[in-house]
């Protein structure tokens, strides 16, 4: 457990020293505005379509960072220092994501409300909507390491994690547009909360599993 | 004469399933053939026309083979996938690679004679229809798939990476498809074949549909087939020209 | 303490790389691992550091059938490749801090075998080649483990830094561990309890299946 814990630490030193969340929160402030002043020029700003582009939005920066999660690890030989530590490569990624959670989505998901409020989302919706992506955005960086195994060692890998991930984004983010259109019209769905939750809690247990088998077969 | 072979993994080894295809691919082109077009024609020109639909119904004989197949060739490409993980055949993860384009362009078709259908029943060529978009969904996941092939160069590391992928990809393929179920069932009308006999489409519409989609299954095989002779026989030159170059 | 392997063969991506490796190693020994470029160097270690599996044969310590024991793997083999494993931002106390973590042990800054000190508050990307180097052996003193298994250890290490490491493993040797080296120079030479490992490429290859 204190092995744990010190890999967390220093997981977070190294995400932050990465310069990640400054990058992926403008990233998202800046597709926010784009969009929204796109559809401001067609006058077509209502709080459904800018829910939409939200969720839009933090599926494609979550992936931003995702390429550097593994790629440094395995070409600086962290990531065989890793394989040969006490602790198995599940538990590596299961820190990794959590980590890739709290430097890239969570600073979004804080900016929500500040950045919704001016664009015409009621505060309250906005919170809301908050809670709704705390629950489910977790199950984004979980998945997106499958395609940073993939892609290991794999230049251009960028472009790449974005066709093989965002596919497999859609049942989080179907199930996260239809609550937040629920919210926005003011209803109350506690099915479809309880099933995104526990997609998100799958997609959690699983993954991590998925990721070490691929990133094994980058050692054979 | 193909002799009779005591184990199924035998058609594994690239050199025997080449000899046993350039057999048995003429012999799949003539039934393809045949059954095509004893489908195609009974069902295009000796069927009535649909009191609601009028005879733009006959799409049907295209619309429902394709996309039967478009969903089966994604699961034979997880099966396949999970074979080489398991049994590392070669010919097995060629399968699943050359089958993914047939796959795509069956996707395709089906979304194309769909959209053809759509317009004069529903008044659109595409709407977000539950049906619609796991189709949609699907063409993600072939895209994803053969992007993979196209990015990187062949070796078995990819192979397992593109085997992983398939498995991912149809994990999540079915996860979408129910996501998309849970809210509504949509415009499409419920499947043309089950085995509910209750169910069914009338009988002067199953028998040629059923003709034609066996049709479709053995085209698909012959691609399959022809395609599969192709990436084996490119391997090999691959090989002896490494080999002659050192 | 007897480190066995029998009739190892090992492939890289479906291609045979060495077969028929057999190698008998005691307590004190130190085998160097010879051969051409691409012939599988840094693949036998990494088959002995446990990352890989082999193909054939079985590698056994004391005895013990190591292939599938992840267990006697962690508590008796050490391995530094190619990389120094180290990241450019952190000071080389963090790093040190790091993998002290990680290996669950503690350096010993006393005896400072690689002369670390004067440097411990330098940035990593501040540090010379040379420099990153004897950081990354310092991983030695770090874990002490009894079989080591070094790849190339003297790439850009000056001569002083050199006779450093070799008066390490002479320590090592004395007391009993086994050291495992693919290197190009034999920096160890004036021993006699040297063995020499020459790979060959494999003579019968395999036949391809597609052939």
């Amino acid at each position: 457990m204190k092995l744990n814990f010190h890999l967390l630490k220093y997981e977070l030193l190294f995400a932050l020293a990465n310069k990640g969340i400054l990058l992926s929160t403008s990233f998202f402030i800046i597709l926010i505005l784009i969009v929204g002043i796109g559809f401001g020029q067609i006058g077509e700003s209502s709080e459904k379509t800018l829910l939409a582009i939200i969720w839009i939005a933090i599926s494609l920066s979550s992936l931003l960072s995702i390429k550097t999660m593994f790629q440094e690890d395995f070409d600086d030989g962290t990531l065989d220092l890793y394989v040969l530590s006490n602790t198995s490569i599940e538990t590596i990624i299961f820190i990794k994501s959590i980590v890739h959670w709290i430097t890239t989505n969570l600073p979004i998901i804080i900016l929500i409300p500040l950045i919704s409020f001016p664009l015409g989302i009621t505060i309250y919706h906005s919170i809301l909507i908050c809670l709704v992506m705390l629950l489910s955005t977790p199950a984004l960086s979980f998945i997106s390491t499958i395609g940073a195994a993939l892609t290991l060692g794999e230049k251009g890998g960028n472009l790449l994690i974005s066709i093989f991930i965002l596919p497999t984004f859609l049942p989080i983010i179907i199930f996260g547009m239809k609550i937040s259109l629920l919210i926005a019209n003011s209803t109350y769905d506690i099915m479809a909360h309880l099933i995104l939750f526990a997609l998100s809690l799958i997609c959690i247990a699983i993954t991590p599993f998925i990721t070490s088998l691929i990133i094994k077969i980058h050692y054979t | 004469m193909i002799k009779f072979r005591k184990n199924i993994w035998e058609f594994a080894n690239p050199n025997n399933f080449l000899s046993i295809a350039n057999k048995i691919v003429p012999l799949f082109l003539i039934l393809t053939i045949i059954t095509l077009s004893v489908g195609l024609v009974w069902g295009l020109f000796f069927t009535p026309e649909d009191y609601r639909q009028g005879s733009s119904v006959k799409i049907i004989f295209i619309h429902v083979p394709t996309a039967f197949l478009a969903i089966n060739i994604y699961f034979m490409m997880f099966l396949a996938s999970i074979i080489w993980l398991i049994r590392r055949h070669h010919v097995s993860l060629i399968a699943a690679k050359s089958a993914a384009l047939i796959g795509l362009i069956m996707t395709l078709s089906a979304i194309l004679t769909g959209a053809i259908w759509g317009k004069p029943i529903w008044g659109t060529y595409w709407a977000w229809d539950p049906r619609l978009t796991s189709f949609a969904i699907l063409l993600m996941f072939y895209l994803g798939y053969l992007s993979i092939w196209q990015a990187m160069k062949f070796s078995d590391k990819i192979g397992d990476l593109s085997s992983w992928l398939c498995i991912v990809g149809s994990i999540f393929a079915l996860l979408s498809r129910y996501a998309v179920f849970f809210w509504d069932q949509g415009l499409h009308q419920g499947p043309s074949l089950s085995l509910d006999k209750e169910e069914n489409i009338d009988n002067v519409f199953y028998f040629p549909l059923i003709i034609c989609i066996i049709g479709f299954v053995l085209l698909f095989l012959t691609l399959l087939l022809i395609r599969i002779k192709t990436e084996i026989q490119k391997r090999k030159i691959n090989i002896l020209l490494n080999a002659r170059d050192g | 303490m007897n480190l066995i392997g029998s009739s190892l063969s090992c492939k890289r991506d479906g291609k045979l790389i060495f077969s028929d490796l057999s190698f008998k190693i005691k307590s004190g020994d130190v085998c160097f691992i010879k051969g051409p470029n691409g012939s599988g160097k840094s693949t036998l270690l990494r088959l002995l550091a446990g990352f890989i599996k082999a193909w054939t044969g079985k590698i056994s310590l004391n005895n013990k059938d190591i292939t599938n024991s992840n267990d006697i793997i962690y508590n008796n083999f050490f391995y530094i490749g190619h990389s120094n494993s180290l990241k450019n931002y952190l000071t080389v106390k963090q790093q040190i801090d790091f993998w002290e973590g990680v290996s669950e042990k503690k350096y010993n800054l006393e005896a400072d075998t690689f002369n670390l000190k004067k440097i411990l508050n330098r940035r990593i990307y501040e540090c010379s080649e040379g420099q990153k180097r004897r950081l990354g052996l310092s991983r030695l003193s770090i874990d002490n483990k009894k079989v080591l298994l070094l790849d190339e250890p003297t790439t850009s290490l000056d001569i002083e830094n050199v006779s450093r490491l070799k008066n390490y493993l002479k320590d090592h040797q004395k007391k009993g561990g086994i050291t495992i080296v693919a290197s190009h120079e034999d920096f160890i030479s004036s021993n006699n309890q040297n063995i020499i490992l020459t790979l060959n490429p494999p003579k019968n290859r395999e036949r391809d299946p597609f052939i």
